[in-house]
């Protein structure tokens, strides 16, 4: 009888610690991609808006061309990424993206824009100043990544006193 | 005049005197007959106990003359109803006998009817945790005991029964904090203090499930816990419980912030003794913890004081002191899942915060006759912070809350069958901050009756009600009416049934509608017109023993359903400007069973508890899972008598991977990996010894989180990783 004891607690630790060798692991990271680049300003800082009419400055992919300026809304539903912090006062920018499960894979990026916030309302008062192009018309130029795909070269030109054609209505 | 008014005061003391008479008795193990050291010896119907001491004596004054009725409960036995026949200015002596059950079963509550009751009484589903629960676990916090109840889920500083709660860093508990019956919820956040508790002297912890407004108003949605402490002990007594042990290194390099495990210590002290008609018992303690990550060491320190004066025969007055501080480190969540062990890079990480508490409460306790017996209680709860960032800076944080607390109840036994307890209660909170612009103030004036009548030996049906009248500044509110029903049926011996269902509500805290801050780049606004969050409970329960292959077992299923209305949540709200505000905003379905048995598997070697709880919480606004709740907790507790003064304990805890999460916090970047998330399984293992030396010791060498399982215990926060303890408790009389 104690032998059995003895052997039945010790299957059953062993039955826990099978059962429970897992957990969170930082090496096991959701897979990951990104983009980033140089910000080129036209004009130099001298071009700069003042600056209570700059009150933020993001890097946002989008997955599709967006129809509004509701760039938060966008980032909540997934639909965009965004710098993590301002970059205001950085030339360059580095926006990851993690795969998970309702990421798309290829995952497209059809919009790559600077956004100026210009006013109050964090939620609408954004405009656009710069887009990822492969002209000097502001053409949108898509980018497809894959896991594991890193992007260093998006530049992009930002222009405060001639801006892009604005995607919003 | 005056003469006529001190013969009236003298001529009711005699008659006081004449209408009680005394019960002194030896609590006496049936099969060996040892003495019971600790046995509860309860006065049905009546808020009066006594402890039974090493050789099982207890003595019980002021007991009304009747036939009266004991409850006897204690660990490792089965309750015990006993009847005396008590006459005016007796002294009857007697001696009873408790049959050994082995698993825990101090089946004796006050906090299910304001009244004492055996849990076969109550109509709601009753946990209980006692003092040597507490004290084998070498727990030093009550989140960590809370921890092992079934349909309790502790997240950070939330509790949450049944899934009433998910996650907002402690703000606004839907569950009542109780000590000693009185309220112990923060005035300004309505959150919980943990470290404020004096964890040695817990006589016990009673979880009472569902609807609790009926009888306790707000904040009881999803239930209440009533933590009650030891009373002061007729002989001089000492205890003295120490504490020391460490955190061992993670297995992932990147969360090894140090070279050497952490370290954590702990030290209780507690004295009680009687001297005539007062009765004192006074206890401090500290702990240092450097904490398993980095910059999230904490020193904390307690004192508590209860002090009780038998007025006379039938009067008794109590008071309660507790004084807390606590100096800890401030960050919300982790750098990332990789550093999960660090702070976010821009933490300052010299900000440190200084907390304390201070609780005050003082009681009489009168009985009038047999029938009636009233408390008037009244307290005081402070609690305040500041963090180091000076007063100017932004970073700054800091209040002053302040409650108080009065309340008079009446409980009375109209005839054999029928009683019904009542009460007026008067809260009122006040916070002073630089986050709510200044001075703000709520008053609750409530009042609550509860009729109980037993049909018969079998039938009992409880019928009660509470309005509560809430005024927050100069929004009027509006009332508040909690009713209740409830019914027991004892099928037989063996078997009792029991249902009910309530309202409970809860009034928005002053900080949710108060609260103006800037966090994490985004502005919080106030919200002064928020309503107060309303729900429906019901359950239907069966609590069965049974005796299989010669061992006893227990077993309780219960199923039970909640709807929730006005859930106030944080909010992204845009109209002239955009900001987060505190609304109501979600509707909530809260349905679920839940099972818990206990008995011994080899009789007296190895003995089982284990309780399971399923549940299936929608948020019916959204028509998705409900956010930051697992649909399954599974505990079991193993208890394996090696030898005769060894024993082997393992706790295994289980929790589902929490289903959904608030997407915005991660999509927003808030908290870098903020949507790791995995199942949770953590057991605990621990061997006691009960050392043969002339002093009572006892050592236990505790191993907390065995597996060393690695899970986030709420958003971007790593739960803790193994601890090694070893505790060393001593008791001298």
């Amino acid at each position: 009888m104690h032998i059995l004891r003895r052997y039945g607690l010790l299957a059953t630790v062993a039955f826990l610690a099978l059962c429970c060798n897992s957990g969170l692991d930082p090496t096991a990271l959701p897979p990951e991609a990104s983009i980033s680049g140089r910000l080129i300003v036209r004009g130099g800082s001298a071009s700069y808006p003042p600056r209570d009419s700059l009150v933020d400055l993001r890097v946002v992919a989008f997955r599709t061309i967006p129809r509004d300026s509701s760039i938060i809304a966008a980032v909540l539903s997934g639909q965009a990424y965004f710098t993590q912090t301002s970059v205001l006062d950085s030339s360059n920018y580095h926006i990851t993206i993690a795969f998970t499960d309702g990421t798309p894979e290829p995952l497209t990026l059809e919009y790559i824009a600077v956004a100026q916030q210009y006013g109050s309302n964090v939620f609408r008062d954004w405009r656009v100043v710069g887009v990822y192009s492969h002209d000097s018309l502001w053409t949108p130029k898509a980018v497809t990544l894959t896991r594991g795909v890193h992007r260093t070269d998006i530049d992009i030109t930002i222009d405060f006193r001639n801006p892009p054609p604005q995607p919003f209505k | 005049m005056i003469c006529r008014t001190v013969f009236a005061l003298i001529w009711a003391t005699v008659t006081l005197w004449a209408q009680f008479g005394s019960i002194v008795g030896t609590i006496t193990d049936r099969q060996s007959g040892d003495p019971i050291l600790g046995a509860t010896i309860r006065l049905g119907g009546l808020p009066q106990g006594a402890t039974s001491q090493r050789d099982g004596t207890f003595v019980l004054r002021r007991v009304p003359a009747g036939n009266v009725r004991l409850l006897v409960s204690a660990v490792g036995y089965h309750t015990r109803e006993h009847r005396v026949q008590l006459r005016a200015g007796d002294t009857v002596r007697i001696r009873i006998e408790l049959e050994p059950e082995g698993i825990t079963s101090a089946a004796v509550v006050v906090s299910a009817a304001r009244r004492v009751q055996s849990v076969q009484e109550v109509s709601t589903s009753v946990s209980l945790v006692d003092a040597q629960q507490i004290a084998e676990r070498a727990l030093t916090r009550l989140d960590e005991v809370l921890r092992y109840v079934p349909g309790v889920v502790v997240t950070g500083s939330q509790v949450s029964i049944r899934g009433s709660s998910g996650f907002s860093y402690g703000l606004g508990s839907r569950v009542l904090l109780l000590i000693d019956n009185f309220p112990a919820l923060s005035a300004d956040n309505g959150d919980m203090s943990f470290d404020a508790l004096p964890i040695a002297d817990i006589e016990r912890i009673e979880v009472i499930k569902g609807a609790g407004s009926a009888l306790y108003g707000t904040s009881a949605l999803g239930g209440v816990v009533n933590v009650l402490t030891r009373d002061a002990s007729p002989a001089p007594e000492l205890r003295v419980r120490a504490l020391g042990g460490l955190w061992t290194l993670p297995r992932y390099t990147t969360w090894q912030y140090r070279s050497d495990p952490p370290r954590l210590g702990a030290v209780d002290l507690s004295g009680s003794a009687t001297m005539g008609t007062i009765h004192v018992l006074a206890a401090g303690g500290y702990r240092n913890d450097e904490s398993y990550r980095d910059y999230n060491d904490s020193r904390r320190w307690y004192t508590f004081g209860k002090l009780t004066y038998d007025l006379s025969a039938a009067s008794e007055l109590s008071a309660i002191v507790q004084y807390a501080a606590d100096d800890r480190a401030n960050w919300l969540n982790w750098r990332s899942l990789t550093y999960a062990t660090l702070p976010p890079a821009a933490t300052d990480t010299t900000d440190r915060v200084d907390s304390r508490k201070f609780l005050v409460g003082l009681q009489q306790r009168t009985i009038w006759n047999p029938a009636l017996f009233t408390i008037l209680r009244g307290s005081l709860y402070r609690t305040w912070y500041t963090n180091t960032i000076p007063t100017d800076s932004s970073g700054h944080v800091s209040a002053d809350a302040l409650q108080y607390n009065a309340e008079l109840q009446a409980s009375y036994q109209a005839l054999d069958r029928f009683n019904i307890t009542a009460g007026l209660q008067v809260v009122a909170n006040r916070v002073e901050s630089p986050y709510t612009q200044g001075r703000r103030t709520q008053t609750i004036v409530s009042a609550y009756a509860q009729a109980e009548h037993r049909f018969n030996d079998r039938i009992t049906a409880t019928i009660g009600a509470r309005a509560d009248n809430v005024s927050t500044e100069r929004d009027a509110g509006g009332i508040q009416i909690s009713p209740k029903v409830g019914i027991t049926w004892q099928l037989s011996d063996r078997t009792t049934l029991r249902s009910s269902v309530g309202r409970a509500f809860r009034a928005a805290t002053l900080t949710e509608r108060y609260a103006a801050l800037r966090f994490a780049g985004f502005t919080v606004g106030i919200n002064p017109g928020l309503r107060s969050e309303i729900g429906w409970s019901a359950e239907i329960g069966a609590l069965h023993t049974t005796t299989i292959a010669g061992s006893e077992w227990t077993f309780d299923l219960a199923a039970f359903i909640a709807r929730m209305d006005n859930l106030i949540e944080p909010q992204f709200v845009v109209d002239t400007v955009a900001e987060i505000r505190f609304v109501n905003i979600t509707r909530a379905l809260l349905p679920g069973m839940e099972f818990t048995l206990r008995g011994w598997l080899w009789k007296d070697v190895l003995g089982v508890e284990s309780g399971a709880t399923l549940m299936a919480p929608r948020d019916l606004v959204e028509n998705a899972p409900l956010r930051f709740r697992h649909a399954v907790q599974w505990n079991s507790r193993i208890l394996i008598n090696l030898a005769e003064r060894w024993r082997l304990h393992a706790d295994y805890r289980f929790l589902s991977r929490v289903e959904r999460i608030d997407d915005r916090i991660v999509q927003l970047g808030l908290v870098p990996n903020g949507d790791a998330r995995v199942p949770i399984h953590v057991l605990d293992v621990r061997l006691l010894w009960d050392v043969p030396v002339a002093l009572p010791l006892r050592l236990s060498l505790n191993v907390r989180n065995a597996l060393d399982y690695y899970y986030a215990e709420y958003i971007g926060n790593l739960g803790p990783t193994r601890q090694v303890s070893l505790q060393a408790e001593w008791t001298l009389r």
